[in-house]
């Protein structure tokens, strides 16, 4: 009887263990764990900054155009022309163009662009702006939206390493590309702040 | 016995004359409406604008209160799944723990569709309709700077330490003030979103540290709460608060100067697009976004003249 007990016990032991040591779970929900694990929103991020930034300046609109299109029919151009995100947000541009005689007081490049003032920050970049007009991040690809705010931090940081030279030149002028934003309900900007994705300075 | 089956007649009568009642009526079907908590008025509004909504496209609505209890909230949808319900617009209590639910409803084929706070598993809900908290703190954030200044002590009351929205508000509001070495924060501590909680962890905070500045609250019901404790202190006006929701009452502080500035969500646009997807859904529309911000908008003393109501009054 106790043989028996013994042998029961132990079959009820070896059961348990195969039973705990395999885990079963849908092959779909096993893949997008996968993908999850594997997607690292930094390196897509480098990836696009590596191999899509130059492609932005053939898409950019002259600050003149730009401003031209507003004048005329601001909703009719914006959705032309912009990229937005989700429900009540800016429309987001990639434009460029060159500041003549720019001046800089530490935080801001700024000069004249084509009849408007604009204003280049160099000193600190927030938000979301440079991800949103560039058109690389569709928010759905994310696992949540605190890793899509991540890539705009990792963007920013990029860009005050990669674009913003550590001695602003003084003089000369600058050609630019980066991203703006327009509220196509609002009146037009008297400046238009960019975010810059690419700045080359000449004497 | 012919007694206790008139009983058990009339009993039945009743139920489902109350259900009706209940329901509203409508003509395509049941949609039940789950949020978090009903103790906020924030999201009273987004509750009852959504049940609104469903009735306005044809649907019986029935609101549930989560009551902030994940366990109140797997019960909701224990009784939801085995009730013939069409789908669900869904206010989460927790991004993790609130998937199972999700994901219990959409594989018995109801869909779910989250409405402002977030779940962290895509697949788990048909659309997430989300406010874009970070960018709203970071308009917070930069107006922070620039009414406190760049030298200051400041502390922070966060929300639910398991709701991604309290950590997305908290970060944005951080890319921005992190990058001014003046500003100090002393102290972080959260208090659930509630407002008592919070007015007992500002009391806290002052007696802890004399010399702060300003308070950046999670959201309105704990800056209304750090308010009034700053109030009690004696303090009114050398500490500037920042609330994030735009509730009724956070609007009229910053009309009135209790409070710096607040950020408008859109609870009824929010539970509008909710309602509208779900209907869209159910009429065989099946390829949607999964996820869809909805802008914030920073509400301070020079632009609140503009909001109301839960919302921009023009």
């Amino acid at each position: 009887m106790k043989k028996a007990l013994k042998i029961a016990l132990g079959a009820a032991a070896a059961v348990c263990a195969v039973v705990f040591a395999v885990r079963i779970e849908p092959l779909e929900e096993h893949l997008a764990a996968e993908m999850a694990a594997k997607f690292k929103p930094e390196e897509v991020a480098d990836w696009h900054w590596e191999h899509d930034r130059a492609r932005l300046q053939d898409e950019a609109l002259g600050i003149g155009e730009l401003l031209s299109g507003l004048k005329a029919d601001p909703q009719a151009f914006c959705d032309a022309h912009a990229r937005v995100l989700g429900i009540g947000s800016g429309s987001f541009f990639v434009v460029k163009g060159t500041l003549e005689g720019f001046t800089s007081d530490g935080e801001y490049l700024s000069g004249d662009c084509e009849g408007s003032l604009v204003r280049i920050p160099v000193k600190y970049i927030f938000g979301n702006l440079a991800r949103d007009a560039s058109g690389w991040f569709n928010l759905d690809d994310f696992q949540n939206t605190m890793a899509f705010n991540e890539i705009s931090s990792y963007l920013n940081s990029r860009i005050l390493s990669d674009v913003i030279p550590s001695e602003i030149p003084q003089g000369g002028s600058c050609d630019f590309c980066g991203a703006v934003e327009v509220k196509p309900a609002e009146a037009i900007p008297a400046s238009f702040r960019v975010i810059p994705y690419l700045l080359e300075f000449h004497d | 016995m012919k007694l206790k089956s008139v009983f058990i007649s009339v009993l039945c009568v009743l139920t489902a004359l109350t259900g009706c009642r209940q329901d509203g009526g409508g003509s395509k079907g049941r949609v039940a409406v789950v949020i978090s908590t009903l103790n906020n008025p924030w999201f009273v509004v987004l509750g009852e604008s959504a049940a609104q909504y469903a009735r306005e496209l044809g649907y019986e609505a029935v609101l549930f209160d989560s009551q902030n209890n994940p366990s109140k909230e797997a019960e909701h949808f224990d009784n939801i799944l085995s009730s013939g319900y069409k789908a669900i617009l869904f206010n989460p209590t927790d991004a993790d723990g609130s998937t199972v639910n999700a994901k219990a409803a959409m594989a018995k084929g109801v869909p779910v569709f989250c409405m402002d706070r977030e779940i962290n598993e895509p697949g788990a809900a048909v659309t997430q309709i989300l406010s874009d908290n970070y960018s709203g703190c970071i308009a917070l954030g930069e107006y922070f700077v620039e009414t406190v200044g760049r030298e200051a002590n400041y502390v922070e009351i966060l929300g639910l330490v398991g709701d991604n929205n309290t950590w997305a508000r908290s970060r944005g509001f951080h890319s921005v003030v992190d990058c001014f070495e003046g500003l100090h924060m002393l102290a972080q501590q959260n208090a659930d979103f509630d407002q008592n909680k919070a007015m007992e962890v500002m009391e806290t905070m002052m007696q802890a540290n004399p010399d702060i500045q300003a308070v950046f609250c999670g959201n309105d019901a704990m800056a209304m709460g750090a308010s009034q404790a700053i109030l009690a202190a004696g303090k009114s006006g050398r500490i500037k608060v920042f609330g994030f929701d735009g509730s009724d009452d956070a609007v009229g502080a910053v009309r009135d100067g209790r409070l710096a500035a607040t950020a408008m969500q859109f609870p009824k646009t929010m539970a509008r697009t909710a309602a509208q997807f779900a209907d869209r859904y159910l009429s065989g529309e099946h390829d949607l976004p999964r996820k869809i911000p909805v802008a914030v908008e920073l509400v301070n003393p020079e632009n609140v003249s503009h909001f109301g109501n839960f919302g921009r009054r023009d």
